[in-house]
């Protein structure tokens, strides 16, 4: 019988609800997993374990007197060190933020509180989500990066120290580490999760990302976080669908739109060999695979996501770098620095090249079931001075489009490969339904050897 | 700047004002920084955008 830290969310609410497994044993199970991985990892920065204990508790007092309270009653859930916490430190990986302590949940947060799930924690940021790396460690080898910025989430998950956890992405901060730590990473339509309390990088690209470790947890997890927020001015006004019965309509083999152009030549060969293996397996297995050309507007997106990028967040930092810009990291700095410089003019019109590409990818993404392109251009650099380059997020992160990545493989260095699905705008269950058939055709089904 | 924006003239005029902003002892830090944004803002400028298209401050 598997251990309870090693329970996916779908499992562990599904046992919580039928009465076979406690909450409090649950939380036990990860809180002594955090005791015993996370001197090596560093993943975690702040965990009130009587507060876990507490809630837990209380949870399974719920399920004896009145049933569960929601999709994912009693089951604990990360958060990334950016989602304001009533009452809880939220640092941020941040000097400028090592004493803010918010007094008010986001509304990503409430939204878990009220499906049932308990916080296990705070995990480990880079430095205002932004690229100087964290203190963590990736659990498939510890002299790797586990990637950035949402770092301690992607690691927590792989580790088994929690079965799921709130990332987010301004460039490619979820599905990256995602990918290089051999998980599953989910980042939906813009505006698809509030962004209400979540201390921001750019107002215009960030995404609250989710982590776990099977594409179902994924769905289940949007479930819970999604829906329209008045708090935030991005929100988006769309109904939200049932995830899961879209799963269930679209888990079946896909027409998958494979873009070589740019991908290829960015690419290491192992990489690009690893995706075209996939893309085989997947035909294979019934998916129609064709290839699909780029549109033009793609030449200009990673300039044009980057000066957006630096000035939104030149705008939020504006105040405190005047006063305090040695205590910010030196790329954070370096990227509001430039974000205080570029002429107004250009940063409009980087945001209507954006408004342009939005549409052709959207075009593109339309021809097929979804796009899929291989996750990162390489395995997690054995480099923990960097975290690792999100080339291939950006696209979809400018775009606002959902994507998902889902782990097929190991590189030569045994360090985790995969391949990233896309969809148009509002269809995360097209893409996750593709996800899950591809998961379960090819899908790794494993987690790091010294940490699962 | 116009359609045919080259970086070198742009990494001048972000330096100048780097300089203006930060002194020049950081602008001179910022240098690998400078030259990428140059070549960004270069990339946007050149780039053909269509007249009726808005800025996307959400999406």
């Amino acid at each position: 019988m598997a251990e309870p830290y090693e329970l996916s969310v779908v499992d562990a609410a599904a046992q919580i609800r039928e009465g076979s497994l406690s909450p409090v044993a649950l939380a036990e199970s990860l809180l002594a997993r955090v005791d015993a991985l996370d001197g090596d990892l560093q993943a975690w920065v702040t965990i009130d374990r009587e507060a876990v204990l507490n809630t837990a508790r209380q949870r399974e007092a719920e399920v004896r007197q009145g049933g569960p309270l929601g999709l994912i009653h009693g089951v604990p859930v990360g958060l990334k060190d950016i989602f304001y916490t009533a009452g809880m430190l939220t640092a941020c990986g941040s000097r400028v933020y090592a004493d803010f302590v918010p007094d008010f949940d986001a509304t990503s947060v409430a939204k878990i509180k009220a499906a049932g799930g308990i916080v296990l924690g705070k995990a480990v940021t880079t430095e205002f989500a932004t690229s100087d790396p964290s203190p963590t460690h990736n659990p498939w080898n510890l002299e790797h990066t586990p990637g950035g910025s949402s770092s301690g989430s992607s690691a927590a998950v792989a580790a088994r120290m929690v079965p799921a956890a709130l990332g987010s992405q301004t460039g490619g901060s979820t599905c990256r580490p995602a990918a290089y730590n051999g998980i599953v990473g989910l980042k939906p339509t813009y505006g698809r999760i509030s962004r209400y309390g979540v201390v921001p990088v750019s107002w215009s690209l960030d995404h609250v990302g989710i982590l776990t470790r099977t594409v179902a947890d994924a769905a289940l997890m949007l479930a819970v976080l999604s829906g329209e927020d008045d708090n935030d001015p991005g929100s988006l006004r769309h109904p939200v669908p049932d995830f899961s019965a879209q799963l269930a309509e679209t888990n079946r083999p896909p027409r998958i739109g494979l873009v070589r152009q740019y991908y290829q030549d960015y690419a290491t060969p192992e990489i690009w060999a690893h995706t075209e293996s996939v893309a085989n397996t997947l035909a294979e297995a019934g998916a129609d695979v064709v290839e699909l050309p780029l549109p033009e507007s793609f030449a200009q997106v990673h300039s044009f996501q980057r000066i957006v990028m630096n000035v939104d967040c030149a705008g939020f930092h504006e105040a405190n770098h005047r006063i305090r810009a040695a205590d910010y990291g030196p790329r954070v700095r370096a990227g509001i620095e430039m974000g205080l410089i570029i002429p107004p003019a250009t940063y409009l019109k980087a945001q209507r090249l954006r408004r342009q590409f939005r549409a052709d990818m959207g075009e593109m993404a339309a021809r097929v079931d979804v796009v899929m392109t291989p996750a990162t251009p390489a395995p997690a650099p054995k480099d923990l001075n960097t975290t690792g380059d999100a080339a291939f997020q950006v696209p979809w992160t400018a775009a606002g489009l959902p994507t998902v990545t889902v782990p097929t493989g190991l590189s030569d260095l045994g360090m985790p490969m995969a391949v990233q699905f896309g969809g148009p705008w509002a269809e995360e269950g097209r893409v996750l339904g593709a996800a899950q058939w591809c998961e379960r055709v090819a899908g790794l089904n494993q987690g790091p050897p010294n940490y699962s | 700047m116009s359609q045919n924006a080259k970086a070198e003239p742009i990494y001048s005029e972000l330096r100048r004002r780097a300089v203006a902003e930060f002194g020049e002892e950081r602008a001179a830090e910022l240098e690998d920084f400078l030259r990428t944004t140059a070549q960004q803002v270069a990339d946007v400028e050149n780039a053909t955008v269509h007249p009726d298209s808005e800025p996307l401050i959400h999406g």
